[in-house]
C-alpha cells in the first residue's frame, strides 16, 4: 500500500476510447466535407492532389491514433498513487510533474463505480470527494484499480479517521459491513418497472435525435430525401404518423431500458453518519452522502406518478462534484408518498415529513394562470393565422396553460414547524422542499403591483447545493409571507434587545 | 402588519450615476437611429420605419434616463445590523431580502470608472448559494460596511 502503484493497464484502453469519443464528430464532419464530396465531383480530379485528399482520412486517422495511443500510454506510465503518512498521494504528468497529496481528514468519501469494462477484471473507478474544494470536479479520480485495493484504501481512511476520534482498533474487513449499518430502502421489481416506464427521459431522447439530425443537416441531403419522401407522404399522412409514433414508442422503450439498467437494485443504506446509495446493473455505482452535509430534502411528484401516490425523494447536499448526472442526490427513485416519513425519520430525524401545509388563498388562484393564458393565447392566435387551419390545433395550448395554472395553485403551500420550512410548488412536477432554518442562505419576499393590491406575496429561498438549490412558493397571503420572514430573522441576543438599531 | 422597510437609502449621487448610464445607453441607441435614417435616405425606403423606431427610442430614453432610475433609487433601501442584512429593491417587483450574518461568506466592493468618478462603490455580498449587491454606496461608507460585515460574519460563527 505504501509503495507507488500504477492504475490497472486497462486505463490505457479507457483513455483511448474517451479520446476517440472526443474526435469522432469532427472526424465524421471531415469525411463528409472532403471525402464524400470529392468522390462525387469526379471532374475536378487533377492528378496527385486528389490522391492526397483521398488518402488524407487514412493518414489523419493513423496520426490521430498514434498520438492517442502514445499519450494514453505515457499518462498511464506517469500516473502513480500511494498511501503514505495518512495521506493519499497521487503523482502524474510528463513534463510538469503534478503531485496531489490529500490528507485523510479532508477526504469526505470515496465513491466507487464499475462499468461493464471494469467488471470482468474486478476493477472499480474511485472518485475522491473532499469537503469544500472545487464544485465542478472531484478532487481526484482513479479510473481503474483493483477492488481489493480500493476497499483497503477506504478501510485505511475510515480507520485513520476513527482513531483520530475514538482511537478504535476495530478492523473491519469490508467497509460494507461497518459498525452501524441499516438498509433504509430497497427498490422492488414492481417499483423499478413503474419508475422506468414513467421516467421522463423519452422526451430528452427524442429531442436529442432531432438535435443530432439538425446538426448534420448541412451534410446529409435532406432536401433530396424529403422530395422523395413527399411522394410517399402525399400517398398518406397515415404512414408518416405511423413513423412518428413508432419513433416515439421506440425512444420511450429505450428510455425504459436505460432507466431499468441505471436504477436496478437501488439501495439506500445508512452507514454510521453517512447515507450510502448503490445502484445499477451494468454499471454499479456507489454514492456516499454525509448526513451533516445535507442541506435540504426534496420530494418530487411527476404528473405521471402523482395519480398513483408515488413520489421520488432527493437531497441537496454541499460538496461533491457537479456531474451531468442529475440523480446524484437521489435517495429513493420511487416510493409511496405517505410512507416517506417512516423510511427517513431515523436517518433524518431533525426533519419532520408529516406536516399540514397552508395553501395559497382562493383569490390568488387566477394569478397562477393569468400570465400563462395571455402568453399562450397570443402564441395560439399567431399560429392559427400563420398556419391556417392546422394552426388552430395550438388552441390546445391555451387549455393546457389553464390546467397547469390550476394545478400550480393547488400545489402552492407552506409550513413552518420549529426550525423547518416547507415549500411546496409546481413547475411541471410538484416539488415539496424541506429546509432547516440554519441551512437557508437567504430569504426573499417579493410583490409586484398586482400582488400588492391583492395583499399577496411570493417567497423564495436558496440552500447551498451542487445544482439549483432554490425553492419558494408564489402568491401566498402577504401576512403569511411576513410570518416566514419574521421566523427567518435571527433571534436577537438578549443584550442587544435594547439596542437593535442600525450598525452604521 | 407591514414589515418595516430597511432604514438606509443609497447615495443620492447613485441616482446621478444611473441617469448618466441611461444617457450613455440612449446616445448609443440614437446613433443607431441616425445610422438607420441615413440608410433609409440612401435606399429610399418608406420614412415611417425610422419614425416608428425613433418614437420607440424616445420612450426608452425617457424611461432609462428619468423614470426608471428615480423609481429604482426611491425603492432601494438597505440596513446592516449585527445579526442580519436587509435589502429592498425592485421597480415593478419589490423584493425584500434577508441575509443572516452567519451565512455571509465574503464581501467585495466593486467600482467602475463612473462610480469611481462619483466616489461611489457597489458592495457585493456572497453566501454559499446566493449573491446580493448594494449598488452605489459612498466609498467611505462602503469600506466601513465591508469591514463591518466581514468582521460580523466572522464573529457570528456557525456551521454551514
Amino acid at each position: 500500500m505504501f509503495e507507488p502503484k500504477r492504475l490497472h493497464p486497462i486505463t490505457i484502453a479507457f483513455s483511448i476510447i474517451k479520446n476517440i469519443k472526443d474526435v469522432i464528430i469532427p472526424f465524421v464532419i471531415y469525411i463528409f466535407l472532403f471525402v464524400l464530396r470529392d468522390g462525387k465531383d469526379d471532374i475536378i480530379q487533377i492528378g496527385s492532389e486528389s490522391a492526397w485528399l483521398r488518402a488524407s482520412p487514412i493518414i489523419f486517422l493513423g496520426v490521430a491514433l498514434l498520438i492517442m495511443v502514445t499519450s494514453a500510454l505515457v499518462k498511464w506510465l506517469r500516473y502513480t498513487y500511494r498511501v503514505e503518512d495518512m495521506e493519499l498521494r497521487i503523482e502524474h504528468g510528463l513534463f510538469i510533474k503534478k503531485k496531489r497529496y490529500i490528507p485523510f481528514e479532508r477526504i469526505q468519501s470515496l465513491d466507487f463505480s464499475e462499468s461493464v469494462l471494469h467488471r470482468p477484471f474486478g476493477l472499480v473507478k474511485v472518485k475522491v470527494e473532499t469537503a469544500g474544494g472545487n464544485l465542478d470536479q472531484s478532487e481526484a479520480e482513479m479510473s481503474a484499480i483493483y477492488k481489493e485495493d480500493a476497499i483497503a484504501i477506504k478501510n485505511l481512511i475510515t480507520e485513520a479517521k476513527a482513531s483520530g476520534k475514538l482511537s478504535e482498533d476495530q478492523q473491519s474487513e469490508d467497509i460494507g459491513i461497518a459498525i452501524n449499518e441499516s438498509i433504509l430502502y430497497k427498490i422492488t421489481n414492481k417499483q423499478l418497472l413503474f419508475f422506468a416506464s414513467t421516467s421522463g427521459r423519452a422526451g430528452v431522447i427524442v429531442s436529442a435525435i432531432i438535435a443530432f439530425f439538425s446538426q448534420f443537416q448541412d451534410f446529409i441531403p435532406f432536401d433530396k430525401i424529403f422530395k422523395e419522401m413527399a411522394h410517399i407522404a402525399r400517398a398518406g399522412y397515415i404512414l408518416l404518423s405511423i413513423i412518428v409514433i413508432a419513433v416515439l414508442l421506440l425512444s420511450w422503450l429505450l428510455s425504459v431500458i436505460i432507466a431499468y439498467l441505471k436504477y436496478n437494485d437501488f439501495t439506500l443504506k445508512q452507514v454510521e453518519d453517512n447515507l450510502v446509495i448503490t445502484r445499477g446493473l451494468l454499471e454499479k455505482r456507489t454514492t456516499t452522502i454525509p448526513l451533516r452535509r445535507i442541506q435540504a430534502v426534496k420530494i418530487t411528484e411527476s404528473p405521471l406518478r402523482q395519480p398513483f401516490g408515488y413520489a421520488s425523494v432527493a437531497v441537496e447536499y454541499a460538496g461533491g462534484s457537479i456531474t451531468d448526472d442529475k440523480s446524484e442526490g437521489l435517495l429513493m427513485p420511487v416510493v409511496k408518498k405517505r410512507v416517506i416519513g417512516t423510511y427517513l425519520e431515523e436517518a433524518l430525524s431533525d426533519y419532520s415529513f408529516n406536516v399540514d401545509l397552508i395553501a395559497a388563498p382562493k383569490r390568488a388562484k387566477h394569478r397562477f394562470y393569468f400570465v400563462k393564458l395571455i402568453q399562450t393565447f397570443i402564441l395560439a392566435a399567431a399560429l392559427s393565422v400563420w398556419l391556417w387551419p392546422y394552426g388552430l390545433l395550438s388552441c390546445i395550448l391555451v387549455g393546457g396553460a389553464w390546467v397547469l395554472g390550476e394545478f400550480q395553485f393547488r400545489s402552492a403551500g407552506w409550513n413552518i414547524t420549529d426550525s423547518q420550512l416547507v415549500c411546496r410548488y409546481r413547475d411541471f412536477q410538484q416539488q415539496t422542499v424541506f429546509m432547516k432554518k440554519d441551512r437557508m442562505q437567504s430569504l426573499d419576499i417579493s410583490e409586484n403591483w398586482f400582488q400588492k393590491r391583492a395583499q399577496l406575496a411570493t417567497v423564495a429561498t436558496a440552500v447551498m447545493s451542487g445544482g439549483v438549490g432554490a425553492a419558494g412558493v408564489r402568491h401566498i397571503e402577504k401576512e403569511d409571507a411576513r410570518v416566514i420572514y419574521e421566523w427567518y430573522r435571527r433571534k436577537k441576543h438578549p443584550r442587544k434587545v435594547n439596542n437593535p438599531g442600525c450598525l452604521i | 402588519m407591514e414589515i418595516r422597510p430597511p432604514a438606509r437609502r443609497i447615495s443620492a449621487r447613485g441616482l446621478k450615476v444611473w441617469c448618466i448610464t441611461g444617457i450613455i445607453h440612449s446616445v448609443l441607441l440614437w446613433l443607431l437611429i441616425i445610422g438607420g435614417g441615413v440608410i433609409v435616405y440612401i435606399f429610399d425606403w418608406p420614412i415611417w420605419y425610422i419614425v416608428a423606431a425613433a418614437i420607440l427610442v424616445l420612450i426608452i430614453t425617457v424611461l432609462n434616463v428619468w423614470i426608471v432610475p428615480n423609481i429604482r433609487w426611491r425603492r432601494w433601501r438597505y440596513e446592516v445590523r449585527e445579526e442580519e442584512i436587509e435589502l429592498q429593491h425592485g421597480i415593478w417587483i419589490t423584493t425584500r431580502t434577508l441575509v443572516p450574518m452567519v451565512r455571509v461568506q465574503h464581501v467585495d466592493t466593486v467600482q467602475g470608472p463612473l462610480l469611481r468618478k462619483f466616489k461611489l462603490a457597489t458592495i457585493e455580498i456572497s453566501t454559499a448559494a446566493t449573491r446580493h449587491e448594494i449598488p452605489a454606496v459612498d466609498v467611505n461608507e462602503a469600506e466601513q460596511l465591508r469591514h463591518a460585515i466581514s468582521r460580523l460574519a466572522r464573529v457570528a460563527e456557525d456551521d454551514v
